[in-house]
Order: C-alpha cells, then sequence, then structure tokens
C-alpha cells in the first residue's frame, strides 16, 4: 500500500483526471493533458512545450508559456472566438498557438511539434500520403 | 475529512544564498488541489516535488523569455508514479525539475530529458535558463 500522502489532510473530495485545458495564472501557461500518466517535458522552443507520456513516449498533451505576452502582442480580437450556444467569449487555443508559432524560425521540428499540439493523437484527421503525392518512397512510411 | 484549504510551506535552499539559511516556498492550495482533482498523477508526484526541494541538484534562475526571474529546482527523487497506483524507481535518463516564480511559488513539476554531458543537468539548460545559481559550477 502507497504511503500517505503529505498533502491529504488539506485536500476534499474525490481525486480524478479530466482531459481539459486550463490556465495555470501562476505560471501564465496553458496546459493540456490528455492521458493520467507521467510525462517528460520535450522543449520545443520558448513558447511550447510537447508533453510526452513516461511509458510510451508518445505525445499527449502540451504547455503554451507566455501566454499573457502572446496576448499582449497579437491581441484579443485574434485570438478570441465567441461560443454561440453560451454568448461567452473564449480564447482560442489553437490561434494561441499559431501565434506562437509566428514567433520562432519555421523549421520542420517546430512545425511538427506545433502540428502535434494542434490536433493531438485522438483528434487527428490526417490523410494517407499517397492520396496526395505519387512519389511515396520508404522514408515517409514512418513519419 | 480534511483540515481545509491551506497553502503548504516547504522548505529549500534560498537561491539569493544557498549556504545560509534555508527559506520556505509555498505550493499553493490552488494548484495542488487541481491536480488531486483532475490530473491524479501528477498530484502523486509533488512528493517528488518535495523530495527535490529538501536536496535540490541545481537550482537555475530566469526561466521564462518575458518574465524577469523565476526559478527551476532540479533533483534526482527516489520514486515516480507513472500511472494512478504504479510506482517505480526514478528513471536514471530523467531528471525532476520543480518550477517556482519570482514570489517563491510553485507552479509546475514535470520530469525533463537529461543532459548529454551531466546527468543532473536538464537538455540544453544552457540555452533555456539565464544561469547557473547553484552549484557555482559544475564539471
Amino acid at each position: 500500500m502507497a504511503e500517505k500522502h503529505f498533502l491529504d489532510k488539506y485536500i476534499e473530495g474525490e481525486k480524478g483526471f479530466q482531459a481539459k485545458a486550463w490556465y495555470n495564472a501562476i505560471g501564465d501557461c496553458i496546459e493540456y493533458q490528455t492521458v493520467n500518466e507521467a510525462i517528460v517535458a520535450d522543449r520545443i522552443d520558448e513558447k511550447l512545450t510537447i508533453y510526452r507520456s513516461v511509458i510510451t513516449n508518445k505525445p499527449v498533451g502540451f504547455k503554451i508559456k507566455d501566454v499573457q505576452a502572446i496576448l499582449s502582442k497579437y491581441g484579443y480580437d485574434g485570438l478570441a472566438v465567441l461560443h454561440l450556444e453560451q454568448g461567452t467569449t473564449l480564447i482560442s487555443i489553437a490561434a494561441l498557438l499559431l501565434a506562437a508559432y509566428e514567433g520562432g524560425p519555421p523549421t520542420i521540428e517546430r512545425r511538427r511539434a506545433y502540428a502535434n499540439a494542434l490536433l493531438p493523437q485522438e483528434s487527428r484527421f490526417d490523410i494517407p500520403i499517397n492520396q496526395i503525392c505519387r512519389d511515396t518512397s520508404t522514408k515517409y512510411q514512418s513519419v | 475529512m480534511g483540515q481545509g484549504p491551506s497553502n503548504y510551506h516547504q522548505k529549500t535552499l534560498d537561491p539569493f544564498n544557498p549556504e545560509g539559511p534555508k527559506i520556505e516556498v509555498i505550493i499553493p492550495h490552488y494548484i495542488y488541489d487541481r491536480a488531486y482533482k483532475y490530473n491524479s498523477v501528477k498530484y502523486e508526484n509533488i512528493r517528488a516535488v518535495k523530495e527535490v526541494l529538501e536536496n535540490p541538484q541545481r537550482i537555475f534562475w530566469g526561466i521564462r523569455e518575458h518574465s524577469e526571474g523565476g526559478w527551476c529546482y532540479t533533483g534526482k527523487p527516489t520514486k515516480l508514479y507513472i500511472k494512478e497506483n504504479v510506482v517505480i524507481d526514478f528513471p536514471k535518463d530523467k531528471i525532476f525539475a520543480v518550477y517556482i516564480n519570482e514570489r517563491f511559488i510553485v507552479f509546475d513539476w514535470i520530469l525533463e530529458y537529461i543532459d548529454d554531458k551531466n546527468g543532473l543537468n536538464p537538455k540544453n539548460w544552457e540555452g533555456r535558463y539565464r544561469s547557473l545559481v547553484w552549484p557555482k559550477s559544475i564539471s
């Protein structure tokens, strides 16, 4: 049996997991994790860190840092969307990621990492490469 | 039944005077309560946060591009929760990092890949942090 957690006495309610993005105000970052597993930080650049599962090494989420700086630079107009059903204004995480991407060099590694963050594994809508390219040499098979 | 909301005060090295008296950093109730309810494996690994703060191997200063200050304390805790109720010995090829803002508030903790040259440093640490605070020099 695991040793009792030193913070348990300050906690009430149910322990659990929810794959939902949240804004960490103290760290000024948005965090999103899709699995309840230990993660390792794969730091892409100053703004984006990809979370990888310690168990599988697959991407399982991300962190966007310096959110206030991104908002200051690009303004709310370019990053906010209206939620029609609730009538509330939301900050688009996709728009934040695109803004963060614009701030750095356009390398292949960054592009892949930002694509992974924009479309996590469980909600991809990729299409087979042979539908687009005639020459699908073996080097693309594992990408 | 718990004792109610309370920030946790943890003693650690003073980054301004690492060889002097220890200081207290705060693990906010807001942060660990959220981890407990929505990210329970991360909550379990606050045990590793405590271990690293009690025995940090490195302290780095300047953790963000757009804000002054903030520290990263790193170390090798003994254990790691990888899933709910699954604990392993802390992996040799990783380091555990605890991020603290300029007001000495813990806001994140995570595993990092290690540097090729020194297993107690996070990968690419020289490009990520503005300076190494403690120890004064490393080989």
